[in-house]
């Protein structure tokens, strides 16, 4: 169930006040209470895939326990780990493989037609199996004992505000958390969660879903759009992704705050960062560090020779663009971002250590690149994002930009404005002009409440949809 | 935790006193509005007396010529057609229009996607939300999304989207096209840019939603001469893709006028905007055409 569904915003309240109904020190039935909520929430959407999330749960918690003792521990993790990897394999790639053989095959003349598969994939499914991989991982690693309570590790995996779309915890950060007494109620917390809760539903409904609506309309239709259009949808896709996972991600930490937990931070302003590098320290933290601590370093890292370092930089970004999905488009767009990466290395770019203006020049540059590489990430197909580009850079095409109907860019300007100089605070004065956190009651309440009105007034309550849930 | 809840309480009876304000402030705006798309609803909603009520989407209000019907027929007539809406608002503002009197001659212009396939109604809703009070209206609003009564609480979800342009087009008198009697022709010629190369209507469920709309429509259209049209389009169109709103109109002896493989239509850049959409020439040819067929085939008084 999404955070911005009218169902969840009615039953949160409920979940909230039924918890603290449970006494502090009751903590496994506050557990047990978390674990049956986050399952009945996994139903909701298709209650045969819960046994999915149960399998890989299962797997995962008796192979970690079993690893201490395993004679061959690597092959019972290699094991471990394809059996857990089957339900994604099977929902997430089957087709993309079966398409990938059928092509092949017809390129020889062998026209075989295999049947594809026609089901939906398990909503989360790339998330918590990750979850669970890294944290049969770090029990092989022996950086992390393997949980004993069944139920304490099941919440682990099956959290229900990080299940959807992350972030992707990592057991040292919230097994603790879930095995000891927490206390009854951590006033500052809630109410901090509850900030993030909001201005996360801001970036989600106001800006998000109302820039999807101009870049839906013109990416979806590309060749009845002009190069600019085109141009300017793809930017707006930029802020669109941005604003649609960060705002995802902030409510649910938010959640989890106000439910006195800390979840993994999961970006941290991405479109000021200075290079490709910079800007995978800043977006979807939890799996770049991930796909760091369970593909990166095993592989070598950067403690290795500098051709092998730049291969090790290359296929972790290429697994990158496969856990996205099943789609070539996804493949090179991981690319992109392996390759500047690689190139960054080269030319000794990865830090930033120059003046105001050469920073600047950096962090446009940067943006550029992200966005030109989102082109591939959105568009189905390669020949479609081929088609943008050639959209884009095509002079014969004439240079009107469609607008929507009249409300609609009010409201993209506004948004992009607000979003931009909230992070641009962030970023560069984060002690100055404080709303939600100033000093005075008067300016935070009035901020909350301007922020909860334009939500209601002015937010896209029909998209139902995170970028990030396909994944 | 009781500090919490009541810092909570405080913050919601904040936020519905805010709430109540804006309803009464954008009551007040809304009403007083008489140009642009808000000044056309009013109308609709609050004063249309015409003989002739022609509904649907954007396709109606660009093809459907009132001047041109009301001179050839002798009777008022109000285009009340609005961009990407369909049967559902077509309903609604059938029902508004009830309140004052009953059409001799309704004519709903018949779009695929907004009158038949499956897809997110809640979007047709837009418009409704202000007249939320209306008679009626609840009803429909509880058949596409019943969650919807319960957002429909609040008075600023009633005008979500909608208020900055109408504060500003209230504040500033800005003066917006509503239209020649609700007809709002394109003017141009076929910009094909507009028009795809390989045009097909993908596989859509029918929506039961949007089919028990079309016979609630019917049954309020009552005493009045109701026609379910299909106006041109460049492309042409599989004219089994609208069967099952044709044998609604079978079953109820409604008169289902197809123009949308007319010959002297199709792919006749002349009378088009782009693939969907007729031009200004276009729409009086068809409005003329239109009206041949209504006098041939059935009597007018």
């Amino acid at each position: 169930m999404i955070f911005n569904s009218f169902n969840f915003i009615i039953l949160f309240p409920l979940i909230f006040l039924l918890y603290y109904v449970i006494p502090a020190k009751y903590g496994k039935t506050r557990n047990i209470y978390l674990f049956v909520v986050s399952y009945l929430l996994y139903l909701q959407w298709k209650p045969v895939y819960a046994l999915v999330l149960l399998w890989v749960t299962i797997v995962t918690y008796f192979s970690a326990l079993q690893l201490k003792t395993a004679q061959h521990p690597k092959t019972a993790l290699t094991l471990s780990i394809i059996l857990s990897l089957i339900p994604l394999l099977f929902f997430k790639y089957f087709n993309f493989v079966n398409d990938s053989i059928n092509d092949i095959l017809s390129m020889v003349g062998l026209n075989f037609h295999l049947q594809g598969l026609n089901w939906a994939i398990p909503i989360g499914i790339s998330f918590y199996t990750f979850q669970a991989l890294g944290y049969l991982c770090d029990v092989y690693y022996k950086k992390w004992e393997a949980e004993k309570n069944f139920i304490t590790y099941a919440l682990f995996v099956s959290f229900f505000p990080s299940i959807l779309s992350g972030p992707i915890n990592k057991a040292s950060l919230v097994i603790p958390q879930l095995s000891n007494l927490r206390p009854y109620f951590d006033y500052s917390k809630a109410v901090g969660g509850l900030k993030l809760l909001l201005w996360g539903m801001f970036m989600k409904v106001v800006v998000a879903d109302r820039v999807a609506l101009y870049v839906d309309t013109v990416l979806s239709n590309y060749m009845n759009y002009t190069g600019t259009s085109c141009l300017l949808a793809g930017f707006l896709y930029t802020i669109q992704i941005y604003a649609d996972f960060a705002g995802y991600s902030l409510m649910a930490i938010g959640i989890g705050k106000v439910l006195g937990f800390e979840l993994t931070e999961n970006f941290r302003r991405p479109y000021f960062a200075t290079s490709v590098t910079d800007f995978w320290h800043r977006w979807h933290i939890s799996l770049s560090t991930w796909l760091k601590d369970y593909i990166y370093i095993p592989m070598g890292g950067s403690k290795c020779s500098k051709l092998r370092n730049y291969w090790n930089i290359f296929v972790t970004f290429l697994v990158s663009g496969i856990w996205h999905g099943a789609n070539w488009t996804f493949i090179v767009w991981g690319c992109i971002h392996g390759l500047c990466q690689i190139i960054e290395k080269m030319l000794g770019l990865q830090k930033c250590n120059y003046g105001w203006a050469a920073k600047s020049i950096r962090i446009v540059t940067t943006f550029i690149i992200v966005n030109f590489a989102w082109i591939f990430f959105r568009m189905p197909t390669l020949a479609d994002a081929c088609g943008i580009i050639a959209r884009i850079f095509d002079p014969s095409l004439p240079t009107s930009i469609y607008m929507a109907s009249l409300p609609t860019p009010l409201f993209i300007v506004f948004g992009v404005i607000i979003i931009f100089l909230k992070d641009l605070r962030d970023e560069f004065f984060p002690s100055h002009f404080q709303l939600m956190n100033n000093k005075s009651i008067y300016i935070r309440w009035a901020t909350y409440v301007l922020i909860l009105a334009t939500i209601i007034s002015s937010g896209v309550f029909s998209s139902d949809q995170f970028i990030y849930a396909n994944f | 935790m009781k500090k919490f809840l009541i810092k909570i309480t405080i913050l919601f009876m904040i936020i519905a006193i805010c709430d109540f304000l804006f309803g009464k402030g954008m009551d007040y705006v809304v009403n007083h509005i008489e140009t642009g798309g808000q000044g056309r609803d009013n109308y609709i909603c609050n004063t249309a007396e015409e003989d002739i009520l022609i509904f649907g989407s954007s396709r109606a209000v660009h093809h459907y010529n009132s001047q041109i019907l009301e001179d050839s027929l002798g009777l008022t007539c109000y285009n009340c057609g609005d961009d990407g809406n369909g049967i559902i608002l077509s309903y609604g503002r059938l029902l508004m229009a009830k309140e004052r009197h009953q059409p001799k001659i309704i004519i709903q212009d018949v779009v695929l996607g907004f009158d038949l396939h499956k897809d997110d109604n809640n979007k047709y809703l837009g418009w409704l939300k202000a007249r939320y009070d209306r008679e009626g209206i609840a009803e429909i609003f509880d058949m596409v999304n019943s969650e919807e009564r319960y957002k429909m609480l609040s008075q600023m979800y009633r005008y979500n989207s909608k208020y900055l342009q109408n504060i500003v087009v209230y504040a500033t008198g800005i003066s917006f096209n509503t239209g020649i009697k609700g007809f709002r022709p394109i003017a141009g010629e076929m910009d094909t840019m507009k028009i795809r190369k390989t045009y097909e209507v993908k596989k859509y469920d029918i929506d039961t939603v949007k089919l028990n709309f079309i016979k609630k429509f019917i049954a309020a259209a009552d005493d009045s001469q109701l026609y379910f049209v299909v106006s041109p389009i460049w492309y042409g169109m599989d004219p089994d893709l609208i069967t099952p709103i044709r044998e609604i109109c079978q079953q109820e002896n409604i008169p289902f006028i197809d123009f949308s493989n007319n010959p002297k239509y199709v792919y006749n850049n002349l009378y088009f905007k782009d693939g969907t959409h007729l031009n200004a020439r276009g729409a009086d040819e068809f409005t003329k055409d239109l009206i041949q067929i209504l006098n041939k085939k059935y009597t007018i008084e």
